[in-house]
C-alpha cells in the first residue's frame, strides 16, 4: 500500500507513493522548505485520504506553525477542532521519555485521533541526546524508528543539514526506509534553484534524480525531471524535428518543436562540436535548407570536415544552394558557393539588420512557398563580438518572432556564463527551449532545462561513442 | 499578596499554553521558551496546576504541563462544528 505524499510530483517520483508505514528522513537545509512539505503531507492527508496526522516540533512554537502554514491557505487549527490534526509543541527528551512510556502521552496522542501520520521536526537534536543507558542518541533514533513501526505510522523525520556535514553517509540513512533531500542551488552561477531527489526508498521504485520544486501559495510543487515520452504529445508528432540524437529526442516529447529557437549554453570546456554536428547533420538529411552563421573558430573548413564525419557533402550541398552562410570574417570559400555565402564584414549594425530583414526573409519565404522547411543555427557570442550586446538584446526577440511566423527551427550557441546575468536570463527567457552543457570533474552533462511543451530533464552524462552520431546521453 | 511581576509572569505562562493549546512542557523546557528563571516559574505553574488551568503529568525533572481546555469552550466549538450555517 502506497501512502500520498501530498505532492503530485513527489508521488511520481515514488511510483506513487511512500510505502504504508515506512519511517521516511526528509533532510536539507536551512529554509528549503522541509516544515512545509512535512506539513502539507499531513495536512493533504487529513483532507484528501481522510488519515489523520501528528506534527512534532521540538524547536518551534506551534502557534509560529499555524501562522506560517496560513500562507497556503492551510487553516491547522480548524483540523484540531476536528480531531483530525495535532501540531505539538514538545521538548525533545520528554517526547522520547513518553515515547517509550506504556500508555505515555504518544500512545495516548496516537489513539486520541486514530493518528495514520506523522512529523518530527526535527531528529538534529537527537544525536546529542543521552539515552537512558547514558549512550549516544543514535539508539533512540532506531527505538522512534521501532516504535512507529509498531503503531503503522508512516513518518517523516526532519533532518536539518548543513553543507559542511557531508562527509560520510550519515547513520539516519541506514536506518531509515527512505531518505529524501531538499537542496537550494546556485545553478550554473546564474539561476538559484530547489532541488529534490529520493536517494532511498524501500519497497518502491523511484524516478532517480533532482527534480526541481517551488514552494507556491498552495504549498510545494515538483516538477519530474524526466518524463515519459510516450505519454504526451503525440498528437503533434508531425511539427517535431529530430535532432539527431535519440535520446535527446525522447526528453524532447520526439524533437525540437517546429518554429521553436533552442539555446544551447555551454560553458568553454563543454565540447558541443558533435551536439551541434549531429543537429545539423539530422536537418540537413531530413531535406532543410539551412542557414548558419559561421563564427571566428567554425570556418567552413572546420564544419566541412564536422559533416564528413557524419557524410554529408557540404560542398555539393552549398552549390545546389541548400546550405546558406552568413560570413563577417573576410574568408576564402571554395569555388562555386558564390551563390551561397554572404559577406557580412565591415556592414553598419543597421545595414546588417536590413540585409537580414530583405535578404534572409525574402530567401526564408520563398522556400516556404515550395514547401521547404528552414533551419538556422548561430553562434550568439559572434554576434555579440561583431555587434555588440545592445545589439543582441534588441534584435533577438525579433528573430524570434520571425522564426516562429515562418516555422524556421533555430539552434543558436551561447555561453551564458560569459554573456553576463542580465542578458542571459533575457535570452533564456525569450528562448523557446534551451539545453545545457557542461563539464564538471571528468564528465561532460547535457540537460533541458526549458522546452515549449514544460518538459525539463534531469542532467545527463554525455557519453563519447564510436560510431554516429558520436554521442550518447546516460 | 500576589506580586505584579508574577502576575505579568503568570499572564505570560497564560498565553504561552492559550495560543498553543498542544504544548507539552517541563519547567526546564519553559525556562528556555519563556527566556524566565526556572525559580520564578515553578510558583506560578504550581498556582495554574491548582486553578486547573495546567495539567501536570509525571515527577521530577519529567515533570510536564499542558492546558486545560476550559470544558465550556470545548463544549461550544463542538455543538458549533455541528450546525454549521
Ligand atoms: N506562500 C509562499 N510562497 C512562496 N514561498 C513561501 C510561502 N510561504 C513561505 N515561503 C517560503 O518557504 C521557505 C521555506 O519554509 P520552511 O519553513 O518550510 O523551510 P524549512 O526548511 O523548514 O526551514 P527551517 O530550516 O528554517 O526550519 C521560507 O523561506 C519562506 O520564505
Ligand atoms: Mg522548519
Amino acid at each position: 500500500m502506497k501512502v500520498s505524499t501530498g505532492i503530485r510530483g513527489l508521488d511520481k517520483v515514488l511510483d506513487g507513493g511512500i510505502p504504508q508505514g515506512s519511517a521516511i528522513v526528509l533532510e536539507g537545509a536551512p529554509g528549503t522548505g522541509k516544515t512545509t512539505l512535512g506539513m502539507q503531507f499531513l495536512y493533504k492527508g487529513i483532507v484528501d485520504h481522510n488519515e489523520p496526522g501528528i506534527f512534532f516540533t521540538f524547536e518551534e512554537f506551534p502557534d509560529q506553525i499555524y501562522e506560517d502554514m496560513e500562507s497556503y491557505g492551510w487553516d491547522l487549527k480548524d483540523l484540531e477542532r476536528k480531531n483530525r490534526l495535532r501540531v505539538i509543541g514538545i521538548s525533545p527528551d520528554i517526547f522520547l521519555d513518553q515515547m517509550t512510556s506504556k500508555d505515555g502521552l504518544f500512545e495516548q496522542l496516537v489513539r486520541e485521533i486514530d493518528c495514520r501520520r506523522i512529523v518530527i521536526d526535527s531528529i538534529s537534536l537527537f544525536e546529542y541526546l543521552p539515552d537512558k543507558t547514558g549512550e549516544n542518541g543514535r539508539s533512540l533514533l532506531y527505538t522512534l524508528r521501532n516504535i512507529v513501526r509498531k503503531f503503522g505510522l508512516t513518518s517523516l523525520f526532519i533532518q536539518e543539514l548543513s553543507s559542511l556535514d557531508r562527509r560520510k553517509i550519515p547513520f539516519e540513512h541506514f536506518i531509515a526506509d527512505g531518505v529524501i533531500r531538499l537542496s537550494l542551488k546556485e545553478h550554473m552561477n546564474i539561476f538559484r534553484k530547489r532541488t529534490l531527489e529520493v536517494t532511498k526508498m524501500r519497497g518502491t521504485k523511484i524516478n532517480e534524480g533532482e527534480h526541481i520544486y517551488q514552494i507556491t501559495d498552495k504549498g510545494i510543487y515538483l516538477l519530474l525531471a524526466s518524463q515519459i515520452v510516450t505519454d504526451k504529445y503525440i498528437s503533434d508528432q508531425n511539427e517535431k524535428i529530430k535532432t539527431g540524437i535519440p535520446e535527446l529526442d525522447n526528453l524532447l516529447g520526439g524533437g525540437m518543436a517546429k518554429g521553436a529557437v533552442y539555446m544551447l549554453d555551454t560553458n568553454s570546456k563543454a565540447n558541443y562540436r558533435h551536439i551541434v554536428g549531429a543537429i545539423y547533420a539530422e536537418r540537413v538529411k531530413a531535406g532543410n535548407r539551412i542557414l548558419s552563421l559561421l563564427s571566428s573558430t567554425q570556418t567552413v573548413t572546420e564544419l566541412k570536415a564536422l559533416m564528413d564525419l557524419y557524410g554529408i557533402d557540404i560542398d555539393q550541398l552549398a552549390r545546389e544552394k541548400r546550405l546558406y552562410f552568413i560570413e563577417h570574417y573576410n574568408r576564402p570559400f571554395p569555388a562555386g558557393w558564390e551563390g551561397s555565402v554572404f559577406h557580412v564584414q565591415g556592414m553598419e549594425n543597421k545595414d546588417y539588420d536590413r540585409f537580414l530583414w530583405e535578404k534572409c526573409k525574402g530567401l526564408v519565404k520563398e522556400c516556404k512557398e515550395n514547401h521547404k522547411d528552414w533551419f538556422a543555427y548561430y553562434d550568439l557570442s559572434t554576434i555579440f563580438n561583431e555587434r555588440g550586446a545592445e545589439y543582441v538584446l534588441r534584435s533577438f526577440a525579433k528573430e524570434t518572432a520571425f522564426a516562429r511566423s515562418f516555422g524556421m527551427t533555430v539552434l543558436v550557441l551561447c555561453n551564458f556564463k560569459e554573456v553576463g546575468e542580465q542578458a542571459a536570463s533575457f535570452l533564456e527567457r525569450t528562448s523557446n527551449g534551451v539545453f545545457k552543457t557542461w563539464v564538471d570533474g571528468s564528465y561532460q552533462y547535457l540537460q533541458v532545462t526549458k522546452s515549449p511543451d514544460g518538459q525539463i530533464s534531469k542532467p545527463y552524462l554525455l557519453e563519447s561513442i564510436g560510431q554516429k552520431p558520436y554521442i550518447r546521453l546516460v | 499578596m500576589v506580586k505584579r511581576e508574577h502576575l505579568s509572569l503568570e499572564m505570560e505562562c497564560l498565553t504561552l499554553f492559550q495560543s498553543n493549546p498542544y504544548l507539552f512542557e517541563t519547567i526546564q523546557g519553559l525556562e528556555k521558551r519563556l527566556g524566565r528563571k526556572m525559580s520564578d516559574l515553578e510558583p506560578i505553574l504550581e498556582s495554574l496546576t491548582a486553578q486547573g488551568i495546567l495539567q501536570r503529568t509525571g515527577e521530577g525533572a519529567m515533570a510536564y504541563f499542558r492546558y486545560k481546555e476550559p470544558a465550556v469552550i470545548a463544549e461550544f466549538s463542538f455543538t458549533s462544528e455541528l450546525e454549521p450555517l
